[in-house]
């Protein structure tokens, strides 16, 4: 998008904040006109803009209400991905590859916010809403007391890794589980897998993650590849097909 | 090499190289509307004072023989560097106000790259900040209640790790 239209919008933007004032102190900064706000704040990894949209009502107006030109930003091991397609979607944050939160702007501009910690996930279809192109997944091994557990945020209907995720399970690790942030719940596949027999060493560290959606079901693909393959994508290894049952009836 | 003179917002009358001034798409297409013969006329800018100029016109002389920005305003990249060549960080060591100053020069004068390095001159300045320590640098208010910034720590958990 162009910064013209970027400007327009801009210039449009309200203010959250109630009280009528003068944002910005700095006489030279509060004469700077929008798109050169939205042009500075676009440098910004989406971690300084979350630091940035604390400062004032500007700065939070212009990162909140911006468009898919900040939807990706990377800063050293965090990476944040936006997901503003969906205009009720601010954004999830993840970090060394593993979603770990996300927040959601709601049609009343109220900002709701949920760690991966927080089980009662707004409502939202993320099959239909499409404010994801690519899954967010990846592999996290620093969750609570878990071995290791993979998170997955976003549209999974057609979600495809195409990354191979570098994963090194720990020794002794057997179990793997799965928490993926999907629809109305939240969706918890808990597999096995005995490193020593199932996994030859080459595969160990890379595996291919895709999801697909059969009759309401959830389907969890994993392929795990050569390294070697890797390069040229090939995929036609083994595959572990994997079922997602909701959280609910795990319980 | 046609020399054209560019007067500033007080008034001062500076000689600029017709080519180095072209750097301004502003300055250029004015030069084209009327011909380009401004030989004995003073082009008045009337938003940008003499010390503004003048550093703008600095830039201008050193960056005169670079090739022409992209036009095309869609082509960003999802991740935006803020890399800066070294004479450029050299230059943009002026304090905030001068920075400032350049930015808005460089955006009235329509000077795409100068602007592009001002606005990352800044953002730098932003990074790995803390909310407060932003305000501090820039001398910004803090414009929230204290509900609001209750709401927006509440918020901001998320993203602290």
């Amino acid at each position: 998008m162009g910064l013209r239209k970027f400007f327009q919008s801009a210039s449009s933007l309200k203010f959250k904040t109630k009280k009528p004032k003068a944002p910005l102190i700095n006489a030279i900064l509060v004469k700077l006109p929008p798109e050169i706000h939205i042009e500075i704040l676009s440098y910004l990894s989406l971690f300084d803009q979350g630091a940035a949209s604390q400062v004032c009502g500007l700065w939070r107006s212009i990162i909140l209400r911006s468009g898919e030109r900040f939807r990706y930003s990377q800063n050293g091991p965090l990476t944040f991905h936006k997901l503003l397609t969906d205009p009720g979607w601010r954004g999830c944050i993840i970090h060394q590859g593993a979603v770990l939160s996300w927040s959601f702007l709601g049609d009343d501009e109220s900002v709701e916010s949920h760690t991966w910690r927080h089980k009662n996930a707004r409502k939202v279809n993320v099959f239909t809403s499409g404010f994801l192109n690519e899954p967010a997944i990846a592999p996290s091994s620093h969750i609570e007391s878990l071995p290791c557990s993979l998170r997955v945020i976003g549209s999974c209907v057609t979600a495809d890794v195409r990354k191979p995720i570098k994963w090194k399970p720990t020794e002794g690790d057997t179990v793997m589980h799965f928490v993926l942030y999907v629809v109305q719940e939240t969706y918890h596949m808990v597999t096995m897998y005995n490193r020593e027999e199932s996994l030859p060493p080459v595969l160990r560290h890379n595996l291919l993650f895709s999801f697909s959606e059969t009759d309401g079901e959830l389907v969890a693909n994993i392929d795990l590849c050569y390294p070697e393959l890797l390069g040229i994508h090939d995929r036609d290894m083994e595959v572990w097909r994997i079922s997602l049952t909701p959280a609910s009836l795990l319980h | 090499m046609s020399t054209i003179k560019l007067l500033s917002s007080d008034n001062a009358e500076l000689a600029v190289d017709k080519e180095v001034a072209e750097r301004s798409i502003l300055i250029k297409n004015m030069l084209e509307d009327v011909g380009g013969d401004m030989s004995d006329q003073a082009i008045p800018i009337p938003n940008v004072n003499e010390a503004v100029l003048r550093k703008v016109i600095e830039w201008c002389e050193h960056h005169k023989s670079d090739p022409p920005p992209p036009a095309d305003e869609d082509s960003d990249s999802r991740k935006k560097s803020t890399d800066i060549e070294e004479w450029d960080q050299k230059f943009m060591q002026v304090d905030q106000e001068m920075l400032f100053e350049i930015i808005l020069a460089a955006n009235y004068l329509d000077i795409k790259p100068l602007l592009d390095v001002g606005c990352k001159t800044v953002a730098n300045m932003i990074k790995g900040k803390s909310p407060e320590e932003i305000r501090k640098t820039f001398n910004i208010q803090n414009d929230f209640t204290p509900e609001e910034e209750d709401q927006i720590r509440r918020e901001n958990e998320w993203a602290e790790e």
